[in-house]
C-alpha cells in the first residue's frame, strides 16, 4: 500500500510485510521457524481470520502484532505508523488500541482480584478516570458483556467458563481499542455456550467499531465469523481469500484437505474425505521446498527443490493468494 | 500401509463367537439399565447420572453426546468399573455385557474383562500410557496379562497391532518411548493397546478431542476400517455432533445426568425430538450456512445440587410449558425407535 498519511480513510488498520519470527530451538542448537514471512493487512472494521493447526504459528503471529514478542525481521505498520520503531513510552501508549482475548477463561484471569479489579485494571494502568469513575465504567462494562452488575464484587472461581470469557472480552474492550485479536477465544466452550460468545463478539464489532483478528483451528467457526480468512500452515500463510471465496473454492491442498476433514453435523452427507498421511513436522525444521510438500497429495517432483511464493489466482478487487507450484 | 488383515486376528474372533455362552441373537452386546452414579462431596450427596438406560448391539456404533458435565464420561468409566470410589458411589442399575452384569462381578474377575473383552481409549493418550515403558512393553503387557504370552511372541503380537492401527516403521517405533511419539502416533499406539485383544466392544472418550483436525480425519478413519476388520462394537463418547453424524449408527444424548433422546442418528439429526438436542443442532456453525447470528441457548447447565422435581432443561427451554416445572418426562418413545424425554417435543 502506497497511502499518503492525508489518506487516513485508504491507510489499513494493520499491515504486515515479511514478518518472521525465529526462537532458538530447546536444545540451543537449531531454530525454531515459528512465523516465516508473514505478510497481509487488516482494514477497519474488517474480521480476518486466520486458521491452522498446532505449531503454524498463528499464536506467535498474534504475539508478535502486539509486540508481545519482538519479530526477528519484517514490519508491522498500526495505522500507518512503524509499530516496531517505537519506545516502550509511545508502545504503552499504543496498546491502548490492540487488545487481546485469550482461550483460556481459567487461566487468563487472576484468581485473588475481583472482577471489577480484574476488568478496571486496564483502566487504572492507564490512569484513565478515578475510582469512582471506573467504578461506574467496569458497570457500564459488565452489562454491556450481558453480565449482572453485582458480579463486579464476586471472584473469577466463581464464574462458568462462558461467563469468565464475558469477563475476558469486558478487559480487552474496557480502552475502547481498535483491534481486538481473539486467540482461539471459543475452543474451551460447550457448543451451547460457544454461539453465545460468537453472537456478543459480532455484536461489539457493530457497536464499537472494532476490527478482529480471530485465530482458531476450526474452520466453521472462523467462516461464520469472518470477512478474510488466512490458512498457515508451519509457520506461512498458503492461502489467503474472502471467507466466500476461500470456502467455496479452496485452492491450496491442505485448504482442502482441512475443510474436507471437518466433520460435517448431517448424516446423509457422509462423503469421501482427504485424509492427509503422516504428521505435522516440527517447525525447528522444515521441509525444504514447499512446506506441506510431504503431505500433499498433489505434490509434484519439483515442490520439495523450490519455495513457491504467494501468488493471486482471483481478480485485482478480490484477491485470492495461493502459495502452491499449482498455479 | 496394506489393508491385509492378520490371520491370527481373525482367528481370534472366530473362536471369541463361539465360546460365548451367554450371547444370544436377540440380546445387545452392553446393555446399560437405569444406572444412577452419585458423588459425595463437601455439601453432601449429589447424584450426576441418573437412570440411563441404553443398548449398543454387537458390531454397531452408538455415540454418547452431550457437553461438560453431562454425565457421559462417568457412565463410560462406571461400564468399566473405572470411577474412583469413594467419592463416587453406583446408586443403582445394571451393566450387562454379553449378559453377565459387571456391577456384580468381582474386581479380579473385572480386570479379566478389561482390555480383554472390552478395550478403552481416552482423550488424552499421554495420561494413560506409561512414560517409563516402552510401547512395545506396554502393549506386550497387555498380552502377558490376558493371553499369558511372552517374550518373542509378545513382542511379534505387539508389532502386528502396531502395524494394523498404521504405525510405520514399526521395529524402530516398538522401542521407542511415549514422549517420543507425537499425538496422533500415541492414540494410534493407545488404541493399538486397546484392541490387541480383540475386544467386542470399544470405548472411546473424546478420542480425537486433544488432536488437530488433519490427524483427527485420520484417527477416525482408522477407527472405522478396524471396526470394519474386527467386527466390534464402538461406545463413542463425544461433545462433536458433527463426529457423530459421521461416525455412529445410534445416538444418546444426555443433558445435566439424563438421557434425554435417543435414536438412530439419521432421525435424530433430521428430526430431533428434544428441544436441547434441537438447540444444540442450531448453534453449531456450520461450513454451509454463513454469517448472521447463531441460535443460543440461553443460560446454563444447572449443577447437579439445583437439579429439581422437573426437566432439568426447563428453565432454557423454549417449549417450556407448566407442567415441565413440577413434574419430570419420561424417556419415552415419539416415533418408533426413537425416544425422548420432553413433555412438549419439537415437531
Amino acid at each position: 500500500m502506497n497511502a499518503l498519511p492525508q489518506e487516513a480513510a485508504e491507510t489499513p488498520l494493520l499491515e504486515l510485510t515479511d514478518v518472521t519470527k525465529h526462537f532458538p530451538s530447546r536444545d540451543g542448537q537449531g531454530v525454531v521457524h515459528a512465523v516465516d514471512g508473514v505478510s497481509l493487512t487488516l482494514r477497519r472494521g474488517e474480521t480476518l481470520g486466520i486458521v491452522g493447526e498446532s505449531g503454524c504459528g498463528k499464536s506467535t503471529l498474534a504475539r508478535v502484532i502486539l509486540r508481545l514478542v519482538e519479530p526477528t525481521s519484517g514490519a508491522i505498520d498500526f495505522e500507518g505508523e512503524d509499530l516496531l520503531g517505537l519506545g516502550p513510552r509511545a508502545l504503552r501508549t499504543r496498546r491502548r488500541d490492540m487488545q487481546l482475548i485469550f482461550q483460556d477463561p481459567y487461566a487468563s484471569l487472576d484468581p485473588r482480584f475481583t472482577i471489577e479489579a480484574v476488568i478496571g485494571e486496564p483502566l487504572a494502568i492507564h490512569g484513565i478516570g478515578g475510582r469512582e469513575a471506573r467504578r461506574r465504567r467496569v458497570a457500564d462494562l459488565l452489562q454491556t458483556v450481558g453480565l449482572n452488575a453485582d458480579a463486579a464484587r464476586r471472584y473469577p472461581h466463581e464464574f462458568s467458563g462462558g461467563q469468565r470469557q464475558r469477563i475476558g472480552i469486558a478487559r480487552a474492550i474496557a480502552l475502547e481499542p481498535k483491534l481486538v485479536i481473539a486467540d482461539e477465544p471459543v475452543s474451551a466452550l460447550d457448543v451451547s455456550i460457544q454461539s453465545q460468545i460468537l453472537n456478543l463478539l459480532v455484536d461489539l464489532r457493530e457497536r464499537l467499531g472494532l476490527s478482529y483478528i480471530f485465530i482458531s483451528h476450526d474452520l466453521a467457526v472462523v467462516e461464520h465469523i469472518s470477512d478474510r480468512v488466512a490458512v498457515m500452515y508451519l509457520g506461512r500463510i498458503v492461502e489467503i481469500a474472502d471467507t466466500e471465496t476461500l470456502y467455496a473454492n479452496p485452492s491450496h491442498p491442505y485448504t482442502q484437505a482441512l475443510i474436507s476433514a471437518i466433520p460435517e453435523p448431517d448424516p446423509e452427507r457422509r462423503r469421501e474425505r482427504i485424509v492427509l498421511r503422516g504428521d505435522i513436522p516440527s517447525p525447528e525444521d522444515p521441509p525444504t521446498g514447499c512446506r506441506f510438500h510431504p503431505r500433499c497429495p498433489k505434490v509434484m517432483p519439483h515442490c520439495g527443490d523450490k519455495t513457491p511464493t504467494l501468488r493471486n489466482i482471483g481478480t485485482a478487487d478480490r484477491p485470492h493468494l495461493v502459495e502452491c507450484h499449482l498455479y | 500401509m496394506p489393508d491385509a488383515r492378520p490371520a491370527s486376528l481373525m482367528l481370534r474372533q472366530a473362536q471369541h463367537e463361539d465360546y460365548d455362552p451367554h450371547m444370544s441373537a436377540e440380546q445387545p452386546l452392553l446393555q446399560v439399565e437405569d444406572l444412577s452414579v452419585g458423588f459425595a462431596t463437601e455439601e453432601g450427596r449429589i447424584t450426576v447420572v441418573e437412570d440411563v438406560s441404553f443398548t449398543v448391539a454387537a458390531g454397531r456404533t452408538v455415540g454418547l453426546v452431550g457437553e461438560s458435565g453431562c454425565g457421559k464420561s462417568v457412565t463410560a468409566m462406571s461400564i468399566m468399573r473405572l470411577q474412583p470410589s469413594p467419592p463416587s458411589h453406583i446408586d443403582g442399575g445394571r451393566i450387562l455385557f454379553e449378559g453377565t452384569d459387571l456391577l456384580a462381578l468381582p474386581e479380579s474377575a473385572m480386570r479379566g474383562v478389561r482390555g480383554d473383552r472390552i478395550g478403552m481409549i481416552f482423550q488424552e493418550p499421554m495420561t494413560s500410557l506409561n512414560p517409563t515403558l516402552s510401547i512395545g512393553f506396554q502393549i506386550g503387557e497387555v498380552l502377558r496379562l490376558h493371553r499369558g504370552m511372552t517374550g518373542a511372541a509378545a513382542r511379534e503380537k505387539s508389532i502386528e497391532i502396531l502395524r494394523l492401527v498404521g504405525v510405520g516403521a514399526v521395529e524402530r517405533r516398538v522401542d521407542q518411548y511415549p514422549h517420543q511419539l507425537s499425538g496422533g502416533l500415541r492414540q494410534r499406539v493407545m488404541i493399538a493397546m486397546a484392541l490387541v485383544c480383540n475386544p467386542r466392544l470399544l470405548i472411546a472418550d473424546e478420542p480425537t478431542t486433544a488432536l488437530d483436525v488433519t490427524i483427527q480425519a485420520q484417527i477416525l478413519e482408522l477407527l472405522r476400517r478396524l471396526q470394519r476388520e474386527l467386527g466390534m462394537a464402538i461406545l463413542l463418547i463425544t461433545h462433536d455432533l458433527g463426529i457423530v453424524a459421521e461416525f455412529c449408527d445410534e445416538v444418546v444424548v444426555m443433558y445435566a445426568g439424563r438421557v434425554v433422546e435417543r435414536s438412530g442418528v439419521r432421525p435424530l439429526f433430521a428430526s430431533p425430538r428434544h428441544p436441547y438436542t434441537a438447540g444444540l443442532l442450531a448453534a453449531m456453525p456450520r461450513l454451509t450456512k454463513r454469517g448472521g447470528r447463531l441460535v443460543t441457548i440461553p443460560g446454563m447447565v444447572p449443577p447437579p445440587a439445583a437439579r429439581g422435581a422437573g426437566c432439568s432443561f426447563a428453565d432454557r427451554c423454549p417449549r417450556v410449558l407448566p407442567r415441565c416445572r413440577a413434574e419430570r418426562p419420561p424417556l419415552v418413545p415419539h416415533a418408533p425407535g426413537h425416544d425422548a424425554a420432553c413433555w412438549n417435543p419439537p415437531p
